[in-house]
């Protein structure tokens, strides 16, 4: 389970996942985010946390990458390492990747928001339009009179 | 909300992709991270697309978290016979990927246009325009433009143009200065107060510097002179000197200024074999003058095996600001161009348009999205 294992004498925060699953988290792992900092802030500290729209698995993943995140810190390899698997999840599962993102903005975790969007960001780079639409599979809303006007105003990027 | 539970349903072509539903806070700190370009590129991809790399949260996002696309822009070659079009393009080279980039301008209604220099994301350009030259400032990201007042003299578009970030513009010619204020409107003209023409004139922040040889027609001695833009016509240039500077000026064979990086001012030239009047050089020698502590270091210099090819040139052009500094020489064919980030990063940059046979002059563009003209 997500439960951690440290001998530390850390208060452990208890979470429930919108899919009624029970998480016993480090409080200092919890307090990266700023949603449940604000929440323990009010009042529910003693209580379950409920986090109505995160479901176990992408909770999981959450705290698992708050994890690597505090050890990547001083280490390059692990940022690396933690880059390709970005790039990985967003090939292989793009669902799981939103998921994992819009989860991460919901719990307002900075440090996690910045990392995720960079996965992305680095898998856009460099790509064409046409290869982005293929990989993402978006579908191409413009008239193909829009498309030339985009075109034609932004020539310099097309070259 | 979640269907997509169990088992793993293979997605449907026309499935759109779970990207699209993110909120908008998240595709903003996702395109954020991208490069201009690529910024440019995904507006291509579809509507959702267009309109979230449009707006102007994301614009204004952007500006924060990201510098401006620098890139090293050329002033198109003179041409005495205006050939078909002249020049409907800005030709700008982008140092990080090594790739040359054109704007187009021919968005700007005027037979003619040569631009001549660049602050804060901004283009400046001569234009013709019912017989006159005139100044105009555009983004040609955004294809918006706008035009300064006329100067009312024609020789004025010989000068040089520096323009602050604040959008001041002076025009250096050899005996006067106009000066633009974007608050008055209006160019006000002054005699340039200088011994002789000043010499490769550079702005570094709100101050204008400038060589100016106040030797004898037999032997040049440069010096080096400021002037705050805001005093600009109202008080004399400043000579800048300390005795521990020594010769400096002497070392360089036609030294030329160009913008260094923060306060700082670098000088380039001929490095000279010796004192003497008639001294060969030995390859181009670059200095850096540190503004606050008002010290001289080495900056650069230009490996040999590059140097024999500016050796038999007479005309140097040499330009460039902040990171950059260009050399261009007549039959080199090419660019040498020097990085302050690496000590003795010297490169060739290809791929320069014409034959050869002309000298490049150019300055640095930072191409931003946000700069209002």
């Amino acid at each position: 389970m997500a439960s951690t294992s440290n001998s530390t004498s850390s208060k452990i925060i208890t979470l429930r996942s919108s899919d009624g699953e029970v998480f016993e988290v480090e409080e200092s792992v919890a307090l990266e985010s700023n949603l449940i900092r604000r929440m323990m802030e009010d009042d529910c500290a003693n209580n379950i946390i409920p986090l109505p729209n995160v479901t176990a698995p992408i909770f999981y993943l959450v705290i698992e990458h708050c994890k690597k995140h505090a050890e990547m810190k001083d280490n390059k390899e692990k940022k690396k390492e933690l880059r390709s698997q970005g790039e990985e999840l967003l090939k292989s599962d793009p669902h799981t990747y939103s998921n994992l993102m819009e989860a991460v903005n919901y719990l307002d975790i900075k440090s996690l928001m910045d990392l995720t969007a960079q996965w992305l960001a680095d898998f856009l780079k460099g790509k064409s339009p046409r290869l982005i639409r293929e990989l993402l599979k978006i579908k191409n809303d413009f008239t193909p009179e829009e498309e030339a006007e985009i075109l034609e105003r932004n020539r310099w990027a097309f070259d | 909300m979640e269907t997509n539970k169990g088992s793993e349903s293979a997605p449907q072509p026309a499935d759109p992709s779970p990207i699209l539903d993110l909120p908008d806070d998240s595709l903003h700190l996702i395109f954020s991270h991208l490069p201009l370009r690529d910024i440019i590129l995904c507006r291509s991809v579809c509507r959702l697309f267009l309109q979230t790399l449009t707006s102007p949260s994301f614009l204004l996002l952007l500006s924060l978290r990201r510098p401006p696309l620098r890139l090293l822009a050329l002033r198109p070659a003179h041409h005495h016979s205006s050939s078909s079009s002249p020049s409907s393009l800005l030709l700008a080279f982008d140092p990080d990927l090594s790739q040359w980039l054109r704007f187009p301008l021919h968005f700007l209604p005027f037979r003619s246009t040569s631009p001549v220099a660049s602050s804060s994301g901004l283009l400046y350009l001569w234009a013709d325009s019912d017989h006159n030259k005139t100044l105009v400032v555009c983004n040609p990201l955004t294809r918006s433009f706008r035009l300064l007042p006329p100067l009312g003299s024609a020789w004025s578009r010989h000068g040089t143009v520096l323009v602050s970030p604040s959008g001041s513009v002076l025009v250096l010619t050899e005996l006067a200065a106009l000066f633009y204020s974007p608050s008055s409107n209006h160019w006000l003209n002054f005699s340039s107060n200088l011994a002789s023409k000043p010499r490769s004139p550079i702005l570094v922040s709100d101050t204008v510097f400038a060589l100016c040889d106040v030797g004898s027609p037999w032997r040049s001695q440069w010096k080096l002179f400021l002037c705050k833009l805001s005093q600009f016509g109202r008080s004399p240039w400043e000579r800048v000197e300390k005795h521990e500077w020594g010769d400096v000026f002497d070392i360089l064979k036609r030294p030329r200024l160009i913008r260094g990086r923060g306060n700082s001012i670098l000088m380039a030239g001929g490095f000279k074999s010796s004192p003497s009047l008639n001294a060969s050089c030995s390859t181009i020698l670059i200095l850096r003058l540190d503004l606050d502590r008002l010290e001289w270091g080495e900056a650069g210099m230009m490996p040999l095996e590059m140097f024999k090819w500016f050796q038999e040139s007479s005309k140097l052009k040499v330009f460039g600001g902040g990171d950059w500094v260009c050399f261009s020489a007549k039959r080199v064919g090419r660019l040498a161009m020097w990085n302050s980030a690496g000590i003795g990063d010297w490169r060739w940059v290809d791929g320069v348009d014409g034959n050869g046979e002309s000298v490049c002059r150019g300055f640095v563009f930072d191409a931003m999205l946000t700069a209002l003209p």
